[in-house]
């Protein structure tokens, strides 16, 4: 089913609790490091929507109905922000497909929205990496790995990455314009478990907000199995200390460091993420109900 | 046999049978064709028993039979085939009508773990790939737009720079092949004409995108020169 339903899965909630003036504070089971959500009550009636029996724009459709004096586009970003946040965290779940995949696009503050980048997006990726190579302002978080090899960003390595998913991308954008990256390719090795964060391009103030987005939809997305993320950078060339301090706050930690590593100029410190085998285990789960019922069809 | 036999005989030494699914209801709703399934099976087995060892088979995704690629690829493996290939359906000539039966994007990657799963596991007799037809279309106009070593000739002999193109740019009919190779074909793409045709496609659905003045592939008349008629690469 292209036109996926959310469904609430109260089983996947470790803890809920309803707070002063119609507050509801939940606890993901599957990602218990995070992450405290706090709803209001239109959140809550939200997800009693995510019923499995409603599409996103009959929930819009539902909201709309039910707060005219709202404006239609304030009541399409809250459902947006609901659902596509709480589907990361495994609390909403999908029969059919979920379009924050691949096509819908997730809001941030002051008309941000971030979305998955497709095959159809190369030129406008090749434009941005091409015009904002070596130029970033003080106010943008900046990393590109060591390990990237020159052209590897061309028009063909791009569209090989976008067609293969051997690299996601993911876009930061504004009025249809990409104002943000941050790409992680695949293990390439058959045993191998980690991926790996190639680039990061993003406006400092939504840095943080942009890297849970990716490591959250990761996994969903992975087309190899994936236990890890990893960073690397060189030691004598660190990142700024903005984003030293996100990663670290996001659980990032410093795995190992290779000296003289071939075709790099310096030593290499690889930071890793790793997901929780209880998430890794369920999102497994997840993707395989998923196959089953898009391949039903 | 005989037919194989000859076909091997007259210089043949690779073949490609389209198989598009694991089952045959899945293969014949593609093709809708009855007992076509049963039939490209009987040309594999025909092939080998030919002595070709060189059979690859394709397999053309969809949003039915995208979940079948493993046992197909399986089915594919016992008959003794070498390569199997997967490339994304494209909306082009007849497909036009029947966009709900292409693939999502999640479906793709589905399909293309699948395929790496093949690929990675100890004991795939057969090479699998997931292959891209929109790749040349970047590669040969950017990076070896000098010598491409790639021609292809229809069933009506016209020759063109892609199959992805609606470009002509000779005939057999009209000069032999090794005429127009020695005319500059294999520096075709350093054409203007051929870069701006391919530059509008960096994406599978940017093939059948519809565009005044520029012919859909597969749909309407192509565009037509003659390279050795029009003394493109006189100079």
């Amino acid at each position: 089913m292209r036109n996926g339903k959310p469904i609430f899965r109260n089983e996947n909630v470790l803890y809920q609790r309803e707070e002063k003036e119609g507050y509801w504070t939940f606890i993901p089971k599957h990602h218990p490091e995070t992450r405290e959500l706090i709803i209001n009550r239109t959140g809550k009636e939200i997800l009693r929507l995510c019923d499995g029996s409603n599409t996103l724009d009959d929930i819009e459709r539902t909201m709309r109905s039910r707060y005219p004096q709202v404006k239609g586009e304030v009541i399409l970003n809250d459902v947006k922000k609901m659902v596509a946040g709480f589907s990361r965290l495994g609390i909403v779940e999908w029969e059919g497909e979920n379009p924050f995949l691949y096509m819908k696009q997730e809001p941030l503050a002051d008309s941000f929205v971030m979305q998955i980048a497709q095959e159809s997006d190369h030129g406008l990726i090749y434009k941005f990496l091409e015009d904002r190579d070596q130029s970033h302002g003080d106010d943008y978080s900046f990393h590109k790995s060591p390990l990237i090899v020159p052209g590897e960003y061309g028009e063909v390595g791009l569209r090989q990455k976008l067609f293969s998913f051997v690299e996601d991308f993911f876009l930061l954008m504004k009025d249809q314009t990409i104002q943000g990256l941050i790409s992680i390719s695949m293990p390439i090795l058959p045993n191998e478990s980690a991926a790996m964060i190639k680039q990061i391009r993003c406006p400092k103030k939504f840095s943080k907000e942009f890297l849970t987005y990716c490591l959250d939809s990761l996994l969903y997305l992975a087309v190899r199995p994936i236990a890890k993320v990893k960073l690397c950078e060189l030691k004598n060339e660190k990142m700024d200390a903005e984003l030293e301090k996100i990663l670290e706050k996001l659980g990032f930690r410093l795995e190992g460091e290779f000296q003289s590593e071939l075709g790099v100029d310096g030593d290499i410190r690889v930071l890793s993420w790793f997901y929780k085998p209880e998430l890794l285990a369920h999102i497994e789960k997840v993707r395989k109900n998923a196959f089953v019922a898009i391949g039903r069809e | 046999m005989v037919a194989w036999q000859s076909l091997r005989d007259s210089g043949v030494n690779r073949v490609q049978v389209s198989i598009d699914g694991a089952r045959a209801a899945s293969h014949e709703t593609l093709r809708q064709k009855p007992q076509s399934f049963e039939r490209a099976i009987a040309a594999i087995v025909n092939f080998r028993e030919a002595g070709f060892s060189d059979i690859s088979v394709a397999f053309c995704p969809t949003a039915f039979n995208f979940a079948e690629v493993e046992d197909a690829y399986n089915l594919c493996a016992r008959l003794g085939v070498k390569d199997f290939r997967v490339q994304p359906l494209m909306l082009l000539g007849r497909s036009l009508s029947h966009e709900h039966i292409v693939p999502s994007s999640l479906q793709y990657r589905a399909l293309v773990s699948a395929a790496y799963r093949l690929k990675f596991s100890q004991c795939t007799p057969a090479q699998v790939e997931w292959g891209d037809p929109v790749d040349h279309l970047i590669r040969f106009r950017t990076v070896v737009q000098h010598c491409v070593a790639f021609a292809n000739i229809k069933a009506d002999g016209s020759i063109d720079a892609s199959p992805y193109i609606p470009l002509i740019v000779g005939n057999v009919r009209k000069h032999r092949f090794s005429e127009y190779w020695d005319a500059g074909l294999p520096r075709i793409w350093e054409r203007d004409e051929v870069k701006r045709l391919a530059a509008r496609v960096l994406s599978v659905v940017d093939m059948g995108r519809e565009e005044k003045g520029i012919p859909r592939v597969w749909h309407d008349e192509p565009i037509s020169i003659d390279i050795i008629d029009t003394h493109l690469f006189q100079n």
